[in-house]
């Protein structure tokens, strides 16, 4: 299609130009028929006119490249468009559901007059009809929903894939409108066949309970766009699952989302151990998957913020007994045949630094002055574990005799 | 021929991660046993009685506690002298689990690199990715490769990477390829269909090889990557600037191996 088609601006100075063939059309035959429904409807849609030329305003704004002042642009305005035409929907469905029940009330009359005794209702205006007249009002209001239902589908295609909630937001309101003029056709069919015109009231209480559904959800996802609302926990599980199944995350410590315009914003902090080199290609990875699925999800663009940290340090500080033979080190098989201790300081698991004390004549109170409260041998059987116990110390058994195999050869 | 995975026995975060990737992988890949190599030293038997032969009995006891997975019959314990460390030829006829090898040693069997993952597939099941140039290393690594793609039912990424030729005005990597690497491509696409691998083929024109390859492997969320050591001397090479940047698990095939496992 021809780019001009898919232009937003374009798209609404079209529908500028409906309100305007819908109003002059409307005014004139409501007049001609002594209809205020119809003229009424007319007068709307020069309001509708004022909405357009603000959405085109929001639209232009919307469109503004990124700045340093505004590093996200200004899209989040299309956000307060699509919260006014929520709010003005909800209205509506309120409107035309106090209409609809006057209407009902207006077949029981002694009912209606009840009901006026406690709550203020405006007046019921029956549709004044010939059948002179009536070909022209089927032609306003048949025509008037065709043009609606097209012109909203148009507007809801060209808003997405441009990324303007402010055209689908004002796409939803042409097809709420569509709605209506599609009840008050069947209202004037009903009247005319069946000379049962209260047939429009229920159809109208069903189309106010759809324009509420809508204005509901337009003003909800606005209002959790401009304050900031998580992109749901539905997205965010996806985005940790995401996460977890790239290869070299071990963890995810933190996870926010958020929403600006179409942009998705994901800062998520990681748990790796990989080095720089691979960090990036970890980052890749991740960068690619979430792109795919949020494009998925309908997002335009991206904004994400991956911090990439170690695991928790875990530090403690554990001692192994040592025996020296011929220069060579090794774990001593309990702390009575050591010669030496080595204190080590652990983090994640690994020896960070370590020191060679030469076995004191008391080793429990250097155990203890250096805080090494885990006490290694390699033949814990034959070790006094309750006396090291009794001060505090835990005994364990080491797997291996050799300091290399535990991880300790580099060290000294 | 039984076929096993050796590993070198260490108590550090390194060796837990081997020892793990090779308990996973013991079940996966259908090895018939696990081969645990572990260091010793005759000079113990002046500090105690016996030698230290306590070391083997408590560490067989350990892994079988800990992976119950493992039958007794399925795990062995292979001592080797501080001497012999770095010459491994008494590793057995399989694969070497190693997170970090040492590219001057020519050992003899093919090393699978686990970068840190826990397991090969814990992460859900991927494809295999096997780079190829345009000379014969990647029939070395596609020779240990494919088999064992068949056997864990994996799919192959057969990934080239060709300089742009300015010559060719043309956007598709397809057109830049070389006649020597596209005739290894029809090789390798004819070896995976003969073996009933279900495989494909990606061909880009990147600046830097090993970068092309990781990124080809993290689109794909391929679970290994197969990599063969060149033969020629040089400076430099694709499997160690591999070691250093994939986060995705490496199967590195010698000079002179490339036997089906």
């Amino acid at each position: 299609m021809n780019q001009r088609f898919r232009d937003p601006i374009f798209v609404m100075g079209l529908v500028a130009l409906m309100y305007v063939v819908k109003a002059v059309l409307k005014i004139t035959v409501g007049q001609m028929i002594n209809s205020p429904m119809i003229a009424g409807d007319g007068f709307h849609n020069i309001a509708d006119l004022f909405e357009a030329a603000a959405v085109i305003t929001v639209i232009v704004v919307a469109r503004r490249p990124s700045t340093v002042d505004y590093p996200f642009g200004r899209k989040n305005i299309e956000f307060f468009a699509s919260l006014a035409i929520g709010a003005s929907l909800l209205y509506m469905s309120f409107q035309f559901t106090v209409e609809s029940l006057v209407g009902l009330l207006a077949m029981k009359p002694a009912l209606d007059e009840i009901v006026r005794g406690y709550v203020s209702l405006p007046a019921y205006q029956p549709l004044v009809m010939s059948t002179k007249t009536l070909p022209w009002v089927l032609a306003v209001t048949a025509g008037s929903t065709a043009l609606s239902v097209i012109v909203s589908r148009y507007q809801i295609s060209v808003g997405r894939s441009s990324g303007h909630a402010s055209l689908v937001a004002d796409g939803e309101e042409t097809a709420s409108d569509g709605r209506i003029e599609a009840v008050t056709f069947v209202g004037v069919i009903a009247e005319y066949l069946f000379h049962a015109p209260w047939l429009e009231y229920p159809l109208g209480l069903v189309v106010a309970v759809l324009i509420g559904r809508t204005g509901f959800e337009l003003f909800r996802s606005a209002w959790r766009v401009l304050l900031q609302h998580s992109l749901g926990e539905e997205r965010e599980s996806k985005i940790k699952e995401i996460c977890l199944a790239t290869p070299g995350i071990m963890g995810i410590f933190k996870l926010k989302t958020f929403q600006v315009g179409h942009t998705a914003v994901c800062l998520i902090d990681l748990e790796t151990q990989r080095g720089h080199a691979a960090v990036i290609q970890i980052q890749y990875g991740i960068e690619y998957h979430l792109r795919q699925y949020l494009e998925e999800e309908g997002f335009k663009e991206f904004e994400f913020k991956l911090d990439f940290h170690l695991p928790l340090a875990k530090r403690h500080r554990v001692a192994y007994a040592i025996k020296k033979v011929d220069g060579k080190s090794f774990i001593s098989p309990t702390l009575s045949q050591a010669s030496h201790i080595w204190v080590c300081d652990i983090e994640r698991g690994k020896v960070m630094r370590s020191t060679e004390e030469v076995l004191p004549e008391n080793p429990l109170a250097l155990l203890l002055r250096k805080h090494a409260f885990h006490l290694y041998v390699f033949d814990s059987a034959k070790e006094n574990a309750d006396s090291l116990e009794a001060v505090g110390i835990e005994l364990h058994e080491a797997v291996s005799y050799l300091p290399e195999l535990l991880g300790l050869h580099l060290e000294f | 021929m039984p076929q096993a995975l050796n590993v070198f026995y260490r108590h550090s975060p390194r060796g837990e991660n081997e020892l793990a990737f090779a308990v996973d992988f013991l079940e996966q890949a259908g090895f018939d046993r696990l081969v645990l190599l572990l260091q010793e030293d005759p000079a113990f038997a002046q500090v105690m009685d016996g030698g230290g032969s306590e070391q083997r009995e408590r560490l067989s006891r350990s892994i079988l506690q800990r992976y119950s997975q493992i039958s007794p019959a399925a795990l062995s314990i292979k001592g080797y002298s501080p001497d012999e460390a770095h010459s491994p030829l008494f590793l057995e006829p399989g694969l070497l689990i190693n997170r970090r090898p040492d590219l001057r040693v020519d050992y003899p069997v093919p090393v699978l690199v686990p970068c840190d993952e826990a397991g090969l597939c814990q992460r859900g099941k991927g494809p295999m990715l096997i780079p190829f140039g345009d000379g014969v290393s990647a029939f070395r690594s596609a020779r240990v490769a494919l088999p064992l793609a068949k056997t864990l039912g994996l799919k192959v990424v057969f990934y080239h990477t060709s300089w742009k030729n300015s010559n060719i005005d043309s956007d598709d990597p397809r057109d830049h390829i070389c006649a020597s690497a596209r005739r290894t491509q029809a090789q390798l696409e004819s070896d995976a269909g003969e073996m009933g691998v279900v495989y494909q083929t990606v061909i880009e024109t990147t600046d830097d090889t090993v970068e092309g390859i990781v990124h080809c492997a993290m689109r794909f969320q391929c679970r290994l990557i197969a990599l063969a050591k060149r033969i020629k001397p040089g400076i430099g090479c694709y499997v160690n600037l591999a070691l250093k940047k994939s986060p995705v698990p490496l199967l590195i095939v010698g000079k002179t191996q490339g036997g089906a496992l």
